[in-house]
């Protein structure tokens, strides 16, 4: 199972709190260097996992080894892992000099280079003279880059991070997942990043695992499960997608025909056994608002447009269709130079796309 | 408009009245000179002070309880902060039925208490009364109150940072050297001071249990028959009634200071 080049091995793990299955046999491995993502609803079991990898919690089957070394049995303090806490964590009796020089205690590092070490890690995380200040002078984004800091002066094999930008608002979000992006390329470690925000995931990683209680659905780079989605639950939870389900009709060459009842017929890429439920999944961005109907070269349903967003540089519509219960998502981008509207609330137009562009789910 | 609060003003001045007053009177009676505690004042003297300082066997009796009150305090800070790390921070098989028993003695008379612990003593140890069993007494009495006040305060803070510690290298002993005991100092110190405060003042249990040695309150108790000691005692009770005013000013002070440095390790 592990590759040449795997730092972290994750086999049949499975994890029980009495009778709740919190993680349930879950098996892949982590590239070293990689920026790896665990994304998933709250409970779907990624925090359980990223707290055995850390060591809090033993695994109740299965094993985990990090860099080619068995973790069973090893205690946190013995783990070549830190982590980035949700909260934080900063030690609220240290300063963040103290608090940044924590981990180097038990090091044979002497003062001075623990000293150096602090100072070069403040400057890694953009905080040179802040060594002094108490831990309640920080703002939120400096406490995070206060708990990155300390975690990454030890120089971890892994470095483990959960949900560390879920308490910062929007701006400095978008500010930080880019400078952890940078961070990561700079220092070269592995990071296992868990979060519930898919967009953030996308943005980070060099690979996602979508989880759902307790198992991975799909580990992929972000662009592969945004494109090609392998069951329903992931294309619904990566981005919006239009999910319209029916009956195969005929597959061959990668392509099917589906019987979607009062949508008609559609067509879609993928295979599957004529006669099969299956679902079409298409993203809104791909579809196309028109006012008469296409020719057959294009999947097309008629309906009402019951609302539309305006979003700067795009315009959002929700078409409501006959014998669909959810309104059809279509995302329109804004870039002729009037951005004008080119349908009203009320009207009746065809969505449509090309075949190519929906995807055919088994699940 | 202004009749509500005056109103107000005025109860809380007679609620101030009725709490100190008695209180009060004590260190008025201490500077009178006279034997008897009875209005009108007579005039001012310290003699009572001086008969205090002479008096050694009550000297000896406030020595007694100092060290007593000492070494429960710390006695039962010690058995109580790893009980309540251990209810705080892990989920423990028994943890409510552990935690009810140990909280029992707070609702159980001390009466019953000390006659329990005189027969056990007695009769199945075999031991002589002396300081030991009153300090043994003590310590059972204090260990809930111990326990409330740092589990309220363990309680109070993430548990992550532990992890966090325990991540970054450290064992669980180190662990607790370097992140629960300076956090948990706040608490530690409220131990302290409250079980001191219950020792020393505690008379029902010192009573039944103490030897030929007395702790104070069952010494000035016993001084009650006689009269003519009662300044003595008033001018005793007004000593320590200073020594606390200036121990809780202090504590106060400590406080102050540590939440302006934010550092409850500190402490």
């Amino acid at each position: 199972m592990a590759t040449a080049d795997s730092i972290i091995s994750i086999s049949g793990v499975t994890k029980r709190f009495g009778p709740v299955t919190a993680v349930d046999n879950i098996s892949f491995d982590i590239q070293r260097g990689e920026f790896f993502s665990l994304l998933g609803s709250s409970g779907c079991g990624k925090t359980t996992l990223l707290r055995m990898l850390a060591g809090f919690e033993q695994p109740s089957e299965g094993e985990i080894s990090i860099d080619r070394e068995a973790m069973a049995g090893v205690p946190a303090n013995h783990r070549p892992t830190n982590m980035v806490f949700q909260s934080y964590a900063i030690f609220p009796h240290l300063n963040v000099r103290e608090n940044i020089g924590y981990g180097l205690r038990n090091t044979d590092l002497s003062r001075e280079e623990a000293g150096k070490r602090v100072i070069d890690a403040l400057e890694l995380v953009k905080l040179s003279g802040y060594g002094e200040r108490a831990a309640h002078q920080l703002s939120g984004g400096q406490r995070q880059r206060v708990a990155l800091a300390r975690a990454l002066v030890c120089r971890p094999k892994v470095l483990l991070l959960d949900e560390p930008l879920g308490a910062l608002d929007k701006n400095l979000r978008e500010e930080m997942q880019i400078e952890l992006r940078a961070l990561q390329k700079t220092v070269g470690i592995t990071f296992v990043f868990v979060t519930h925000d898919q967009e953030e995931a996308l943005t980070l990683s060099d690979r996602i695992a979508v989880m759902s209680k307790g198992r991975v659905l799909q580990i992929d780079a972000p662009e592969a499960l945004y494109d090609n989605p392998n069951c329903r639950e992931v294309a619904e939870f990566i981005g919006t997608m239009n999910v319209f389900s029916g009956r195969t009709m005929e597959s061959a060459k990668g392509a099917a025909t589906i019987d979607a009842r009062a949508l008609g017929k559609l067509q879609a890429q993928g295979t599957s056994r004529k006669g099969d439920y299956v679902f079409l999944a298409v993203r809104p961005e791909k579809l196309k608002l028109m006012t008469k109907k296409p020719s057959a070269a294009m999947n097309a349903i008629g309906g009402v447009v019951s609302a539309i967003s305006y979003r700067g540089d795009r315009h959002h519509f929700l078409v409501k269709a006959e014998g669909h219960d959810r309104p059809i998502s279509v995302s329109q981008q804004n870039d002729s130079e009037t951005s004008a509207t080119p349908a009203k609330v009320g009207s009746k137009v065809w969505v449509a796309w090309p075949h190519s562009a929906g995807r055919l789910l088994s699940n | 408009m202004f009749t509500r609060p005056s109103a107000l003003f005025i109860y809380a001045i007679a609620f101030m009245i009725f709490l100190y007053g008695p209180v009060m009177l004590m260190p008025v009676f201490s500077f009178n000179d006279s034997t008897f505690a009875t209005f009108p004042l007579k005039g001012f003297t310290t003699r009572h002070y001086a008969s205090m300082l002479a008096n050694t066997s009550m000297i000896l009796s406030l020595k007694n309880s100092l060290v007593v009150g000492v070494i429960v305090s710390v006695t039962a800070t010690a058995i109580g902060l790893p009980a309540a790390i251990a209810l705080t921070r892990y989920r423990l098989p028994g943890g409510g039925p552990v935690l009810s028993a140990m909280m029992l003695p707070l609702v159980i008379p001390s009466i019953v208490i000390a006659v329990a612990l005189l027969v056990i003593i007695l009769r199945f140890l075999h031991l002589d009364l002396s300081l030991w069993t009153v300090g043994a007494g003590h310590i059972l009495l204090c260990i809930p109150f111990s326990m409330t006040v740092l589990m309220s305060r363990l309680e109070g803070f993430d548990k992550s940072l532990e992890e966090a510690s325990r991540d970054l290298g450290e064992n669980a002993w180190m662990t607790f050297v370097r992140v629960t005991l300076p956090l948990a100092a706040p608490g530690v110190i409220s131990s302290l001071l409250l079980c001191f405060i219950i020792s020393f003042d505690e008379f029902v249990v010192a009573f039944f249990l103490t030897g030929t040695e007395n702790t104070l309150p069952v010494y000035l108790f016993s001084q009650l028959r006689f009269p003519n000691k009662l300044p003595g005692t008033l001018a005793l009770g007004s000593a320590i009634l200073l020594g606390s005013a200036l121990l809780v000013v202090a504590a106060e002070l400590l406080r102050k200071l540590g939440v302006q440095s934010a550092k409850p390790g500190d402490l």
